[in-house]
This record gives structure tokens, sequence and C-alpha cells, in this order.
């Protein structure tokens, strides 16, 4: 049986107060354990994506990463991206995707990264 | 000290039939020719696991089986060998195949040795041909292969393919290979390997392997510096000239090796960091359109060509998986045990009803306390009882999943495109009934698929997708769980129904049905209009046998067809069988539950409506229809406090698509109750589906509708 009362720190005040300033602003986070990529996710923008990532980088629950409003992406972002990925792998825990066909995918191919980024579990 | 085994073969047999399942789930989501590496491990896994468990438990059979499938994933794992429909196939009669193995053993009955020996020489040849060139399919690729080693860490990322304007000559040419590790500091000069990509890409094939060694944690890195290295093949004619432009602005922030490719034929590793990667993948893609500003990213259109991304796969570590298992959570109990704790809290349930009655009658000073505590331990037995109802519940994704395979199959073997659709599968019910309502499911996803769904000619002629849908959709409706099944195929055919009927003499010649009644003809044993039987349907066992088991949970199935728009069929069932909503009705002395489910309404009837029919009883008129009045009392052999149908009331109660009035005395309330098998306890009785305690302490026996009908009409008759 699942516990019903698992602490989800992206919820609460345990997110660092820069991932807190940085969603306010930059990558909207709809709800919990869920992030709405920037139009524009590129090297200008990498840093505030990084604070955002970090900020869900220990969230229990599956994270949702929602790539449908990027129109611009660039190594950087995916950089990033990737290695969000990874970690929360390594941490056991799962991150899915939405919105990845228009933008972010034939990027990621064109760098062979789309199966480090496990965008075949896009989210329907 | 030596350690008895056997006490775990039930773990290993349950779970090595879950790893199946999981097995079977992965192969489906597959992707020919790009297949998903982290889909391979998945299914690695399962092989490797029943391997080891079949091997300590001297299972050898099995063992030996596994390792020839082992094999053969291991040079799919590798990228040596390309995913084709045959290994598929091949795949997917292994999991048969081990799945009766295993299933064998476990009923230690003999193994089918020709069937198990012919798989693994067919998989065996499988793996020595590996080493032919494999026939390429156009629009596949054929990647090179990269060596793996199952422990090594994911350093390295997956090759790419990435069609650019082919032309014939690719194939022979040698090509390029070319080694690219930019500086750290190569984006913030404005340089993007994502648009550098891209260009080589316009020149040909592309394989992209990319090496994320060097890639930090995500809380070190700077975002500013490129961590990533990548190795690329560039086959074809290509002037290496155009190569060296497309990294002209690069140069001096990165290393940059152009060489020859080693042999066109990529049958070998590549020489890179990338060999120790865990898995291979390969995808490919069309690069933009070579007149595409290099600013702009690959236009939608040309994404369309991609194949669609297999669906989400476990993680690739092993130690990602282990911590995941290990965080669920979950512990394995018996049934039994849940049945036991079940059946105690309907004990309480009985307890709890008979106080609260008890408190009703009591007065006094302490009555108002005593009522309230009873309130209250009402209130917490609903919940433990609704908690140990969940205890029992299983999500309906447990006999939803074996129909992918199953639908695949039988659409390859009928010669039809059908897509699957599953909506609500996390929908949970009792434990019981999902073991129960999978039979009646295939049978019906099977009538979809053999004659609902038409071929792709014919549906293309209609004006309809040459894809057939079969859509499963599992909801929560009141009480209830409801189970469609629908397809978008041909519907019903009426005329070729009512033909047979009419030959088989279940109807007049010249009797004319509404389009329920023709419905209802199919639910009749023995009748098919398949005009010859086939191995999925056409024996007439289908329709009768899915209302007949349905029946025995306790729910109805229901169907609504249109002509040329397909048919649907719905399926009701109780949430779970040890507990039934009931109205429970008075007939003298005795108190009877009818199942709500099967109630339409409940009525008091005028003299003038009741008529007499020789040799059929009393009917009297409901909307236009007329129906039969059972007296349950003289059913029952009960003395009853009325025989005026004027004075008791009639519950119109529907079983088997047929209604009837039931004559009662009057009606108590409406309880649940919690059911007591008759079967088990006494003996089966037709008409009566059970007994339940009430709070006073009497027995009620549970009507059972359709048996009720059956038991009237077998009177009327004699």
């Amino acid at each position: 049986m699942k516990s019903r009362t698992r602490s989800t720190p992206a919820r609460k005040s345990g997110r660092s107060p820069a991932a807190r300033a940085a969603s306010s602003a930059r990558g909207r986070p709809c709800k919990s354990g869920e992030l709405a990529l920037n139009a524009d996710c590129t090297l200008a923008e990498a840093e505030p994506l990084k604070s955002s990532l970090i900020g869900l980088l220990d969230e229990p629950q599956t994270v949702t990463l929602d790539a449908g409003g990027v129109q611009r992406i660039d190594t950087a972002a995916l950089q990033l991206l990737a290695a969000f990925v990874r970690d929360r792998r390594l941490l056991g825990r799962t991150t899915r995707w939405r919105g990845v066909r228009q933008t972010l995918e034939p990027a990621a191919r064109l760098l062979g990264m789309d199966g480090m980024l496990e965008l075949a579990g896009e989210s329907r | 000290m030596t350690v008895d085994l056997t006490q775990f073969h039930d773990a290993f047999f349950e779970e090595s039939f879950e790893a199946l399942d999981t097995m079977e789930a992965a192969l489906l989501k597959l992707d020919i020719g790009a297949p998903d590496s982290e889909l391979i491990n998945t299914i690695f896994r399962v092989a490797h696991s029943i391997k080891g468990g079949s091997a300590t438990f001297g299972f050898s059979e099995i063992a030996s089986f596994t390792h020839s499938l082992e094999t053969l994933l291991d040079e799919l794992r590798s990228g040596s060998m390309p995913v084709t429909v045959e290994v598929s196939d091949l795949l997917l009669k292994s999991v048969d195949v081990m799945r009766a193995m295993l299933r064998a053993v476990q009923s230690k009955q003999p193994i089918d040795a020709q069937r198990v020996s012919d798989l693994q020489f067919d998989l065996e040849v499988a793996i020595a041909r590996k080493s032919e060139p494999a026939p390429a399919a156009p629009g596949r690729a054929q990647g090179p292969a990269i060596g793996a080693s199952p422990g090594a860490p994911q350093s390295a990322g997956h090759p790419a393919t990435v069609a650019g304007p082919s032309s014939p000559a690719a194939a022979q040419a040698p090509g390029w290979q070319i080694r690219f590790r930019p500086f750290r500091e190569l984006l913030v000069r404005g340089n993007d390997p994502v648009r550098m990509l891209r260009e080589l890409a316009e020149l040909g094939e592309l394989q992209v392997r990319i090496d994320t060694q060097a890639l930090p944690p995500l809380t070190d890195i700077n975002p500013q510096d490129c961590h990533l290295s990548w190795t690329l093949e560039l086959p074809g004619e290509v002037a290496e000239e155009a190569i060296r432009q497309v990294f002209e602005w690069a140069e001096g922030d990165c290393d940059l090796i152009i060489e020859r490719a080693p042999s066109p034929a990529r049958a070998e590793p590549l020489p890179t960091p990338a060999s120790a990667a865990d898995g291979a993948m390969q995808t490919q893609a069309n690069a933009a359109a070579p007149d595409a500003p290099h600013d702009a990213l690959p236009e939608p259109a040309v994404l369309t060509q991609t194949p669609p991304p297999p669906a989400h796969a476990a993680p690739p570590r092993p130690e990602a998986t282990v911590s995941a298992l290990g965080d669920s959570g979950s512990i394995r109990v018996s049934v039994e045990k849940i049945d036991e704790l079940m059946n105690t809290v309907g004990e309480l349930v009985i307890t709890q009803a008979m106080l609260s009655q008890l408190g009703a009658q009591i007065e006094g000073t302490q009555a108002e306390r005593l009522r309230a505590g009873l309130a209250q331990l009402e209130r917490n037995m609903r919940e433990l009882q609704e908690s140990v109802m969940r205890v029992r519940m299983l999500p309906i994704s447990f006999v939803f999943s074996r129909f992918p395979r199953m639908v695949r199959d039988l659409a390859q073997r009928l010669g039809k495109q059908i897509e699957l659709k599953l909506t609500g599968e996390q929908t949970e019910l009792d434990k019981t009934v999902l073991e129960k309502i999978g039979d009646p499911l295939v049978h019906l996803v099977r009538n979809c698929i053999d004659h609902g769904i038409e071929s792709p000619e014919v549906r293309i002629a209609a004006g309809k997708p040459a894809a057939g849908t079969v859509h499963l959709d599992a909801s929560h409706r009141g009480g209830n769980i409801s189970v469609e099944v629908s397809d978008d195929g041909g519907g019903l055919d009426r005329t070729r129904i009512l033909a047979k009927a009419r030959a088989r003499a279940l109807i007049g010649a010249n009797e004319a049905l509404s389009d329920s009644e023709i419905h209802e003809l199919i639910f009749q044993p023995g009748f098919s209009t398949a005009e010859k039987t086939t191995d999925l349907s056409g024996r007439g066992v289908g329709m009768d046998v899915v209302r007949r088991n349905v029946k025995e949970l306790g729910g109805k199935v229901e169907l609504a067809s249109e002509p040329g728009r397909g048919s649907r069929f719905t399926i009701t069932l109780p949430l779970t069988l040890a507990i039934v909503d009931g109205q429970s009705v008075a007939v003298g002395s005795e108190t009877y539950i009818v199942p709500l489910i099967s109630i339409v309404e409940s009525m008091q009837l005028k003299p003038a409506g009741v008529t007499r029919l020789s040799g059929q009883g009393e009917v009297f008129s409901f909307r236009g229809d007329y129906l039969p009045i059972l007296r349950l009392h003289e059913l029952f052999g009960v003395e009853p406090n009325t025989r005026a149908l004027d004075e008791g009331l009639v519950v119109v109660a529907e079983g088997d698509g047929r209604r009837v009035g039931l004559f009662v005395d009057d009606l108590l309330g409406q309880q649940q109750v919690v059911i007591k098998s008759l079967e088990a306890n006494y003996g089966h009785i037709d008409g009566i589906s059970g007994a339940t305690i009430l709070g006073d302490g009497s027995v009620a026996l549970i009507l059972d509708v359709p048996g009720l009908i059956r038991v009237a009409s077998l009177r009327a008759a004699a």
C-alpha cells in the first residue's frame, strides 16, 4: 500500500528560494510536479531554467515537463534537461514529457539525446 | 543446513507471470527498426530474472530456454542485431512458451518439449544469422553495432540516425566519421550543436552518438558550459569541405577529427567511449528541409514522418529499478487472509446493524448517548468495510493488459487493421470480479474484431479510415463498474440475425422484432451468424456464455448497435461480490432482498390494468408493454398478507433482457447487505443467489431475478 502522506518538497517550502523566485518569473510551474517550459529555451534563459529544474529534482511524484510552448531550444537547455532527467532517474524518480513533438524532440534527436531524455515517455 | 526451496515456488511463479506480462507489454511497445533501448533492457531483465530463478529452483528446461532467449536479447541490446518483425514475433512466441512452461511446472504437468525445442531452435537460428546482412526494409535504419556491457555506466547516449536527402550512392559510399568534442566555451561563443548537426544532417543520413560522460550532476552544471561531445557518421559521397564548413565558426572552440569511416557496412563498433553505452537505440528522423532557415527548427510537417515514440519504459538502470521497487512499500498478502478479514468485517456489519436496531428501541437517560455511540460505530464500520474492500481492489488494467497482444495477433491473422484504445484502466474492482470478467471481455473483443470491424477495403469503400477502432473503457457508475467494449465497425447485421433466427425457428417466420429484441437474439445459446466456424468465433458459444458469466457476477450486459457505425456492449458489474445494494421486500413473514441493479421501478397496480391470459398467467401493462406477474408467495410457498394485486406492490425487475413484475406485500427499505453463499453453506436453489443476515438476526434470501424468470416460465410451461 502506498503511503498517503509522502512529503512533496516541491509543494512545500523545502524548495530553494532561488527556485521559487525563478519559477514565478520563468518556466511556469503549473502545479506540483509539473513544469511548463518557456517559449525560449536557450542559453540566455539557461540559468533560470536550471533553478526551476533543481527545484523539482527531489519531487517524489512523477514530474511532467511540458514542452508544448517551446519555440526555440538549443544545446544549453537540452543539456540541462538531460542532466535533470538522468539525475531523477538515478534517484529512482520518473519524469514525463508533454508536447515535445513540435520543437523539443526534433532538436533532441539531432543531438542523439532523445533516448537519454526518455522522450518515449511522453504522456498523452 | 539445507533450505526447502519449494516454499518459494509460489512466489517465484507469481513473480514470473507478472514479469512475463511486463515483458509482453514491452515487446508490444517495441518499435520495429527503431527500438527503445530501455524497453529492450526491461525485456532483458525479465528473461534474466526468470532464468536465474528457474536455475535456482532446478527447472532446467525453463533455464535452458531462457538462456537462448537471453542470448538473443543480448544481441538486440548491444545493437548487433536489428529488431525486425520476425524477431518481435519470435520474442512474443517465447513469452507464450515461457508462460506455458511455468504453468506446466507449477501444476506439475509435463512440459511440451517439442514446442519448446522448436522455438529454441528458431531462437538459435536467429542468433546464428545475425552476422548475415539483414534485409534492410526501406526507411529502417540499420544502425552501427555498439558493444555493450550490462553493468557499464550510462556514460553515453544513444546513436540516432538523422536522415537527410539520401541518394542511392549514400548506401555504398564509405562516408565520414566525425569526432566533435566541443570545448566548454563553445556555447557562449555563439555556436549551437543543434544547428550544426542539423546542417550536417542535410548532407546525408547522419548517425549521431552523443557522449554524456562528462555531464556533471544538474546542481553542478554551469549552464553556459558545454559538457557534451559527439561521434558522427555521415555516409555517402560528401565533400570533406562541406563538413568543415559546418564547423567553420566553431574552429578553435572544439576538437574536430574528420576521417573516412572504416567501412560502409556498419557492423563494427564505433571506436568511441560510446561503446560502453548500456544499450543502443536507433531512431530516425528527417532533418529540416534544406531550405529551412538555420535558426529555425525542423518543420512539423516533416516531423510527422518520425515513428511514434514507444510508450514510457522502466528506468534503464538496474539500481534505479531496485530503488523504485523498494519505494513502492507494498507487501504480498494471500487472498485467503483478506477474505477472512472481509468475512469478519461482514459479521461486524451484521452485529452493528443488530445493535443499531436495538438502540433505536431503548429509552431512558442513557439512550441518547448510546445512539450517538451507535451512529459513530456505524460510520466507523462503513469506513472499515470500505478500506477492506479497497484492499481487494485491483485496477482493471490487469485484465486490459492482455488485449494489445490479442488484438495485434487477431488483426494480423484476419488481415484487418485495428487500433485498440484503452481508457479507464485505473478503474478498480474486486479481485474476484476482475478474475471472472476476463473471459467475457475476451469474447466481446474477439467478436468486435471478427464480426464488427470490416476489412480495410470495405471500410475505405464506406468512407471510413482503413483501421478500425476497438475501444475498451472502464468507469465507476454509482456503486457499479461499467465496462464498455465498442467498435466502429459495421454494427449488427439485422437481416442476417433475423434470417438465422427464422432458420433456427427461434422466432416465427413473420414475427416482427424491435431492435432490442433482435439484439437479444445474439445472446441465445448456439446462435451464430458466422458463415464458417473459425477458431475465433462462429461456434455460437460466445454471447450466451458472456451473459451467463456476467450474470454470475451479479451484473448485466447491454448492447447498442447502429448499422454502419458500430456496436457497443456495456457490462455493468457490482464493485464487489461480497456486498450487494438491495431492496428488502416483505412477503408474509419473510423478507427477501432484490438487488437494486435488477430493479426498474416499483408500483402499485390497479385491478383494471391486469389481464389474465390463458396458460400464461397474469400480465399487466407497463409502458406500452405487457409484463408477466410473478407472485413471490406462490413461487416460494409463503403465506402472504394479501393476495389482492391492488393491496400489495409490484417490483418491476429485469433479468436476461426480460422484465417481470414481482408481486410482494410491501417494500421495507434499501440497504447494503453482506452476501452469504447459500451454495457453500447449503446448496444451490434456482432463483436465489445467496442469503444475508438482517439486523434483527433473521436470515433473508437474496433473489436472483433472471433465475426467478426461468423458474416461473418453467412452471408456466409445466
